[in-house]
């Protein structure tokens, strides 16, 4: 069922009646999508942990403000985001700044079941071979939209771009998908 | 391809597009059926679910839960689920004192409304054959198809956004921050800000189907409220039992050939199927063409076809179909018969 629709219920449960079971739901969903975005800026399985625990620690202190967050993806990337950057600046005892192109955002483990797989694994291979081939920039923006499910507005906030920007890798990721696609299925 | 090609194709996989850019997008993907096809299957990876729900999932919750009983033991320790509970409760009494106060005020607030008459209505409707363009008070449009209308008062786009739908509507928004569109369709009610989607409700039917192309929208049906995001689709059906079952949640599919999504093609007066049973079919092609159809053979009824029509003449149409299915069809007046 689409987690989308129920979410926003879950968001009210936990600012208006302290709901951790709601909490549970949300955590739930977002955990994974989170634990990636900060594996991309620390580079660091265990860090990137601390980071999610800390987001959540946030999010439950400052339950009274959530329902005037009108962006979750947003907000709880955000912080993701900025949370991690304190992380590895104090741990580099230096004010660290995120440089995009060093950024790259682990792939999400793929499901097995053939039902939910609607492609051929042939052409699986040769979509993911081509991503990967991406500049990191671009990967990054594919996979943000993709993987993540972000709407463009949310990863020009996120990332500190312009939607323009998004606009320009989008497509090109798409071009370059597309005609590896347009060549291996030719052969 | 054009750069502009790109850019609403990728706009389109977030489904951030508008009207215009997606008919655009389709008359250039018409141009090209070769790239059209792997656009598709690209489509598909990029909506596939991509991330199994595993044992481990819950592993991290236990660890996430401990680390937050550290920081707030009164909330997340199991050691004192009563004072969290006793808790919970004086925020819900709360909650609903606040909630109360809201309802008295809005109750006066009818009450008020209500005691000013003589509220002059509009009724835009459409006949049999013809599919109509509206430009509402606020600037939204409306496309109305045949055999429907809409109903709103004089105070819409200024103290409200009310419009009462039978038959099927396609609706863009014009948005406004203060005062969401509420369309009612039958029993259920959808709460737009600035969006585009499709209602289609025939009256007393008690099946209402709402379709999300852009934006966001808020549907109620009774206490339920569900959030609709662009490329759902749902369908209330209040005579389907149990009760549970009467929403039913669905993705807007693209077919293939035409590049049309078949819940709004009928803007374009066009009809198009994706996988849709014969039964299905036959409903839109008397809809389009004002005949009765009567399939006689049960197999037939479940043949799956895909495919879309433009403003072919209902003989082009049945001699299409027989290309991809083998039946005989024999008209008498307004009815047509079909048979193996």
């Amino acid at each position: 069922m689409n987690e989308s629709i129920t979410i926003q219920y879950y968001l009210d449960q936990v600012a208006v009646q302290s709901d951790t079971d709601a909490l549970k739901k949300i955590y739930l969903v977002y955990q994974k999508k989170l634990h990636r975005f900060a594996m991309a800026i620390t580079k660091n399985n265990e860090i990137a942990e601390e980071v999610v625990a800390d987001v959540f620690i946030n999010f439950w202190r400052h339950r009274e403000r959530l329902l005037k967050i009108d962006n979750l993806n947003q907000y709880l990337f955000i912080s993701t985001r900025n949370i991690a950057i304190r992380k590895i600046s104090e741990q580099k005892q230096d004010l660290i700044d995120i440089s995009l192109d060093t950024l790259a955002l682990p792939t999400a483990q793929i499901s097995q079941n053939p039902e939910k797989l609607l492609l051929d694994k042939e052409v699986l291979e040769i979509i993911e071979k081509t991503i990967a081939s991406l500049p990191p920039r671009c990967q990054l923006v594919y996979r943000m939209a993709k993987q993540e499910g972000l709407k463009y507005k949310e990863i020009a906030a996120i990332l500190n771009i312009s939607v323009k920007t998004i606009d320009a890798q989008m497509a090109v990721a798409l071009k370059k998908i597309l005609s590896g696609l347009k060549a291996a299925l030719k052969v | 391809m054009a750069p502009r090609f790109w850019n609403i194709l990728g706009r389109r996989l977030t489904g951030e597009i508008t009207l215009e850019e997606l008919q655009e997008l389709e008359e250039m993907l018409q141009q090209d059926p070769e790239l059209y096809s792997i656009v598709e299957l690209h489509d598909q990876y990029f909506y596939c679910p991509n991330e199994d729900a595993s044992d481990q999932e819950d592993e991290s919750w236990l660890k996430q839960q401990h680390i937050l009983a550290q920081h707030f033991p009164e909330d997340f320790n199991e050691q004192q689920p009563a004072s969290n509970k006793l808790k919970n409760k004086r925020r819900r009494i709360l909650y609903y004192f606040a909630a109360a106060c809201t309802l008295l005020a809005v109750f006066a607030l009818q009450l008020f409304r209500t005691s000013d008459r003589d509220i002059q209505n509009t009724l835009l409707s459409t006949n049999t054959s013809d599919i109509t363009v509206n430009i509402l008070p606020d600037g939204s449009k409306v496309w109305l198809n045949k055999n429907s209308r809409i109903k709103y008062d004089e105070k819409f786009g200024i103290t409200n956004r009310d419009i009462h739908l039978t038959g099927e509507g396609f609706f863009d928004v014009k948005h406004m921050n203060e005062l969401p569109m509420i369309v009612h369709a039958g029993k259920v009610k959808i709460k737009v800000l600035g969006t585009a989607f499709n209602v289609k409700y025939a009256a007393g039917t008690g099946k209402v189907e709402t379709s999300l192309i852009r934006g966001r929208v808020e549907l109620y049906n009774g206490e339920d409220k569900l959030i609709l995001q662009p490329n759902d689709k749902v369908v209330i059906d209040e005579n389907l039992v149990p009760e549970k079952e009467h929403i039913v949640f669905k993705k807007l599919n693209v077919e293939p050939k035409s590049g049309l999504i078949p819940e709004i093609a009928w803007i374009n007066n066009r009809i198009v199927f994706n996988e849709e049973p014969f039964e299905e079919v036959a409903k839109k092609i008397e809809e389009k063409y004002n005949v009765k159809i009567i399939i006689e053979d049960k197999e037939l009824k479940n043949e799956k076809f895909t495919g879309s029509f433009y403003d072919e003449t209902l003989d082009i149409v049945l001699t299409a179909l027989q290309l991809a299915y083998d039946f005989n069809y024999s008209k008498s007046q307004d009815k047509i018969i079909i048979t193996k």
